[in-house]
């Protein structure tokens, strides 16, 4: 066998791409101005303060610049996006024969109910930008867990508990998006878990762009009280437009003492989408956060999950892994910021790149003085399937402790042909062998989800790895 | 002729550049057991790997059948499927993948059959114990971290 260059064909989305005709009932003009915030604030029957905040945010996003330090999204049109779009139903259904049945079909076709079948705890789907179901099985409600949409907490007797969370981790004047974030949030997910509450199955939720040139700006609350338990999954797939479409979400995760939270996700945006989503958790005494993360989509993601340690002996987790083929530049990572004495941190993360695709490890651990005794340990693992692919690796630590244990490790390789011809050399034809050797590269990630997340990534490493061999 | 297994004409082949097996015969029928022995050096590794396909070594001539049909035209997993098999001296090293979902996906492809998971979980279990192996190695990545004779037993297993 001649050493021949792989060519490997463009994905396969058509199971991802379908869509339904657009017949919404209600959308705001595009481009913003402080009118068209007032009337999703007003739409949405918003208590004061969040008007107010909302017109703030929008403030600090018209005096914000652009981001210039990652991949371009010069692509965006920020007056040509429709950022409010409301779905033909009611809202809040919680039960499955009440949801309309175009919307129905598509969250079948996307394995929704299959997966609450699979005694997933509750399902909170967001179709565009409002939920349309939600279910919260009864066992779980009964220990006292809130899961519901976050619009109608904020109106709530958890109105208050909001209030006093809602964006203090991320604020609007992180960045341009989060500003956007703040002044047009829509949708998202609300979970509060009392104290010494374990929530034994996880709980999840499924976002889902569909209006072409919508944005998707959802709010993720989730507040784990002291020595509760839980593990929250966000699966994300989006179908295919032509015009440009933003998502700029929004994860806030307060972990109290001695908690414990994981939080998983698998985007898989459409190769439009550019997404700039940001996610936070604060983690106190004893607390411990994981973070679980797969990066599939989209046509430019910026994406770091932050862990700001602030109790003693907390910790933090980051699994992470990337695939960006032909178009994509993923710019992934995330950040750790040790705070407090005898705080811990690990960051392991594979990036796969293919087809002229760049994938971009960043990431940033700082250690405070006061986190005297901590442990940090960054291991970035990238895999080039081909010449054309390009993959860098932007890893940064501030350490401001010299009582301090810090170790980064660095890899960068292509599919090693020596393990090629010994997977082939067993009947197993070349394209299979590559597949596999990709997938048990992204092993770390697949190992930490539940298995049938674990077989759907996998199945979309496949789809991504199939294709004419020559 | 239809009792020859394998057939090997005048074979040509180089490595790095320079010529190591130069114009080798080599006929073994059916049923027969061949030990080629030689020095270092002497190009048995190269005979072996060259056979394979190993895309290291290039054949520059000659020719070689299985079964009376031409193997150096087929990819390795073609080979393979044929009937031939390498016991690698050394076997590569796969993280990520268990012994048994890789021996499952070769069977697979060589009979083009899906494998019911647990009729073939009891078969891999049988003969583990009779390469007196700890189930655990099943569910194992490949050939990680396992010892020169560790990484030899599963050559047998497949």
């Amino acid at each position: 066998m001649s050493e021949n260059k792989t060519h490997i064909e463009d994905v396969n989305r058509e199971f991802y791409d379908f869509r339904y005709e657009d017949k919404d009932s209600f959308k705001v003009d595009s481009g913003l101005t402080p009118e068209i915030v007032e009337q999703i604030s007003r739409e949405k029957n918003d208590p004061d303060w969040m008007r107010e905040f909302r017109l703030k945010s929008l403030e600090i996003f018209h005096r914000t610049k652009m981001p210039d330090w990652g991949p371009s999204i010069e692509g965006l049109d920020m007056a040509n996006i429709v950022t409010y779009v409301r779905p033909n139903a009611e809202r809040m259904n919680t039960k499955w024969e009440d949801v309309p049945e175009n919307i129905k079909d598509t969250f079948e076709k996307l394995g929704i109910p299959d997966a609450e079948r699979k005694s997933l705890a509750g399902v909170g789907a967001q179709y565009d930008s409002e939920l349309v179901y939600h279910n919260v099985r009864e066992e779980v409600a009964s220990k006292g867990v809130v899961y519901t949409d976050i619009e109608s907490a904020l109106r709530g007797e958890y109105g208050d508990m909001i209030r006093d969370h809602f964006m203090k981790l991320v604020p609007p004047t992180d960045h341009k998006f989060a500003a956007l974030h703040g002044a047009v949030w829509s949708g998202g997910s609300f979970v509060y878990v009392p104290s010494g509450v374990s929530v034994e199955i996880p709980l999840q939720s499924y976002f889902r762009l569909n209006a072409p040139g919508a944005g998707q700006f959802e709010h993720t609350l989730i507040i784990v009280e002291e020595g509760a338990d839980l593990h929250f999954i966000e699966g994300c797939s989006a179908p295919k437009y032509n015009v440009a479409n933003l998502h700029a979400g929004c994860v806030e995760l307060f972990v109290g003492k001695n908690a414990k939270l994981r939080y998983s996700t698998i985007e898989n945006w459409s190769k439009n989408m550019y997404n700039l989503n940001t996610k936070r958790a604060r983690v106190e005494e004893g607390g411990h956060i994981e973070w679980v993360s797969g990066s599939f989509g989209s046509h430019v993601s910026y994406l770091y999950p932050m862990s700001i340690l602030a109790g003693s002996d907390s910790r933090a987790e980051f699994t992470g892994v990337t695939f960006a083929g032909q178009g994509q530049n993923l710019d992934t990572g995330c950040k750790i910021v040790h705070l407090a004495p005898r705080t811990t941190s690990y960051v392991n993360t594979r990036s796969i790149s293919k087809d002229g695709g760049i994938s971009t490890f960043r990431s940033s651990v700082v250690v405070d003085k006061r986190a005297e005794d901590s442990k940090a340990a960054v291991s970035c693992q990238s895999l080039m399937v081909d010449d054309i692919s390009r993959s860098d690796t932007i890893p940064a630590m501030e350490i401001n402790t010299s009582k301090a244990d810090i170790g980064h490790e660095a890899k960068i390789g292509r599919i090693p042909s020596d393990a090629v011809f010994y997977l082939m050399s067993r009947g197993v034809s070349e394209e299979e062998a590559r597949a596999l050797i990709v997938s048990g590269f992204a092993d770390n990630v697949s190992k930490e989800l539940p298995l049938e997340y674990a077989v759907e990534m996998n199945n979309l490493i496949r789809i991504e790895m199939k294709g004419a061999i020559g | 002729m239809s009792e020859n297994l394998l057939t090997v004409n005048n074979l040509h082949v180089t490595a790095n550049d320079s010529e190591i097996l130069k114009g080798l015969n080599l006929t073994i029928g059916k049923g027969e057991t061949h030990v080629i022995m030689g020095p270092n050096g002497a190009g048995k590794s190269t005979l072996a790997s060259a056979l394979m396909g190993d895309p290291r070594y290039e054949v520059t001539g000659g020719e070689a059948a299985l079964n009376g049909e031409d193997l150096l035209g087929k990819t390795v997993s073609e080979r393979a499927r044929a009937g031939l098999f390498l016991s690698f001296q050394n076997p590569v090293e796969v993280p990520g993948i268990s012994l048994e979902s890789f021996v499952r996906t070769a069977l697979e492809q060589r009979t083009g059959e899906k494998i019911k998971i647990w009729n073939f979980r009891k078969e891999v279990k049988a003969v583990l114990e009779s390469l007196d192996m700890d189930e655990e190695y099943a569910s194992r990545d490949l050939n990680v971290g396992f010892s020169g004779g560790e990484k030899k037993k599963p050559e047998i297993l497949q």
